[in-house]
């Protein structure tokens, strides 16, 4: 039995020593992998693909357009500055982007919502993500929100799925989209769907 | 015709009035100016205050070279460096059976502390103080992780086993009930970490977790909780006995999910270091599982199916009668609905009745004599929890326990523990 132990015992060294060459050799060579997952220009691309009129607007909300954003979205606004980008076209505006950052646990996240000039979700797009990735729900639940509009139902688990181990970044993410809709829907698009 | 005595006066008059337009032209034109870079001061105002929000995103390039972000340590907040965390869970036990004294316990406090040296190197370190900290303070893990490629990344140290669901995310917040099921207690033995290499991945719906760890203490396992108390956690364990472990996890669809996970591993006597002696129980553990857990909308549903063996040489297997088991085998299927939308819609506190029902054997077969059928347990478990803040729980239960036994319920001789019911309170945070 001893025996066997120790040729055991050889192959997981094996597999340890080929396991930290790995490593090191990644560490060496690897620059791609990290948190920040798109800078603003690529996310932009991704938003309004092909186009190059994209314009860079910015909201000073009054006292009493935060009273109105935070009824509508029962989520509280913690700025009253708000910087968009419209995406204009030969035919007019084709949609609407903002970027913004909130506290998951103890670190941001950096995202993006894309709306339409109606004001319906078209995406929404993780940027940069520092707390553990075990927190980030992945890419098909961030398919949930295409096509939404700002209603009851948009909350966690009513249509938004919730994601065990993940609350956080889940409540977190819903309230920031209902937030920017609100906004768009109030003060910038004013006549969307809801 | 009365010439004028001062006509270089009636000029100058003249010239002022003719004057005045372009004075007041010229005096718009530098409002104008003003005004123009007022607005350009606001404008690269907003463009600092955008790039505070978005930190490194808002560089045109994010490089990044052997661990020297330039760009990441400028981002508020995101310095590379510490963060802090913790959770903790206090409870309250009921026993039904008047043999049996009530519990009060503060369960665990954990603190969890992290050090990010760089963007692919972290550290992760729990430090747990269990029932009140007298005696029991663990280090519940410590390791580091290396993130290369999303497909494979490094993890060693003291690590989570990556089996079951409760091991992984076991905060008070995530699971249901005041005390984690029992199949995750006395078969799959939470909070199970050992020291090893873990290499972990993840492509599209599909994670995978793998690795080297060291192997289990026999010296400690026992009827009721099988291999629980043959966990090292870290302390001296021996290094002559290693085990495997491998985890698959696939999301089926948004909110479904199923994974298993499977363990073989070497166990012996005593600690690392200590003198190896003839006749130690030696042997090898075999433990796989299935769970799935399904969330739509107000609805969770969990579900886990385990089964272990245990094999060794004549010094373990020749055990005398009542004690540690040779088979295991047990599975639970979990209910909750969370009803707030009902009452507050919108909210993110959270009220949840669930049910749990645990069927369980640790006693499935014996090495010596016959099964103590007090071992074969089911539990009924309904209970109600609320969340007033999705980082704290307040929790009740009530437990209805029965074994396979003909023996009465009650603490002592001649009669059967497993079947005192219980009714639980416990409040819960995560921060």
């Amino acid at each position: 039995m001893h025996t066997g132990r120790k040729n055991n015992r050889v192959w997981y060294l094996r597999l340890l020593v080929s396991s930290l060459i790995f490593v090191i050799v990644q560490l060496w060579t690897s620059t791609l992998y990290s948190k920040v997952y798109l800078n603003k220009e690529d996310a932009l691309k991704l938003a309004f693909p092909g186009l190059q009129n994209v314009e860079r607007k910015t909201l000073f909300l009054e006292e009493a357009d935060v009273k109105e954003i935070e009824a509508l979205s029962k989520v509280r606004l913690d700025s009253k500055i708000f910087t968009y980008y419209v995406g204009i076209g030969k035919e007019g505006v084709l949609g609407y982007a903002y970027l913004g950052s909130h506290i998951v646990r103890t670190k941001p996240a950096v995202y993006m919502v894309v709306v339409t000039p109606e004001a319906r979700l078209q995406r929404v797009e993780i940027l940069a993500f520092y707390e553990p990735e075990e927190y980030l729900p992945n890419k098909r639940w961030f398919n949930q929100f295409q096509g939404k509009v700002l209603n009851e139902g948009l909350w966690p688990k009513r249509e938004i799925s919730a994601v065990s181990g993940a609350t956080l970044s889940v409540n977190g993410i819903t309230s920031e989209v209902r937030k920017v809709l609100s906004i768009f829907h109030l003060k910038v698009i004013k006549e969307g769907v809801m | 015709m009365k010439t004028l005595r001062r006509p270089w006066l009636v000029y100058a008059i003249a010239f002022a009035i003719m004057s005045m337009p372009l004075f007041s032209y010229a005096q718009q034109q530098g409002e104008g100016t003003e005004l123009h870079e007022m607005k350009r001061q606001i404008e690269i105002l907003t463009e600092e205050i955008e790039k505070l929000k978005l930190g490194a995103v808002a560089e045109p390039e994010y490089e990044s070279f052997m661990g020297l972000g330039p760009a990441a340590s400028k981002v508020y907040a995101v310095e590379k460096g510490l963060s802090l965390g913790g959770y903790g869970e206090v409870v309250y036990a009921n026993y039904q059976e008047s043999s049996k004294k009530d519990l009060m316990d503060t369960q665990r406090f954990v603190l969890y502390g992290g050090y990010k040296f760089s963007d692919r190197v972290i550290m992760n370190t729990e430090l747990e103080f269990e029932h009140g900290g007298k005696s029991d303070v663990y280090v519940e893990f410590s390791y580091l992780d290396f993130l290369l490629d999303p497909l494979f990344n490094l993890r060693t140290g003291l690590v989570l086993v990556p089996i079951g669901i409760v091991n992984k995310y076991h905060e008070p917040t995530v699971y249901h009930g005041v005390f984690r099921p029992d199949v995750e207690t006395n078969i799959i033995p939470t909070t199970w970490r050992e020291i090893g290499l873990i290499i972990f991945g993840r492509e599209g719906s599909l994670s995978y977790e793998a690795g080297v760890l060291n192997g289990m203490k026999s010296d400690g396992f026992d009827s009721k909780g099988w291999i629980r108390g043959g966990r090292y956690k870290g302390i001296k364990a021996n290094g002559d006995n290693l085990a495997l472990v491998a985890n698959l996890e696939y999301e089926l669809l948004t909110g479904f999910n199923m994974g298993g996970a499977y363990y073989h591993g070497e166990t012996g006597q005593g600690d690392g270091g200590d003198e190896v002696k003839a006749g130690e129980k030696e042997g090898t553990i075999n433990i796989w599982e299935v769970h799935a857990v399904y969330s739509h909308r107000s609805l969770d549903i969990k579900g886990l199916f385990t089964s272990g063996v245990l094999d060794g040489n004549s010094a373990l297997e020749s055990a005398p009668p009542g004690e540690v088991g040779k088979e295991v085998q047990g599975w639970y299927i979990e209910a909750a609905y969370d009803m707030m939308y009902l009452i507050r819609p919108g909210s993110v506190m959270a009220l949840s009745p669930f049910l749990r029902y645990e069927d369980y054997d640790t006693h499935k077969e014996v090495f010596t004599g016959v099964r103590d059928t007090r071992f074969s347990r089911t539990v009924t478990t309904a209970g109600l929890e609320f969340k007033p803040h999705s980082n704290v729980v307040i929790k009740t239960d009530y437990q209805w326990r029965d074994t396979e036994s003909g023996l009465p319920a009650g603490k002592g001789t001649g009669l059967d523990e497993n079947k005192i019911d219980q009714l639980n309170l416990g409040v819960g945070f995560i921060f």
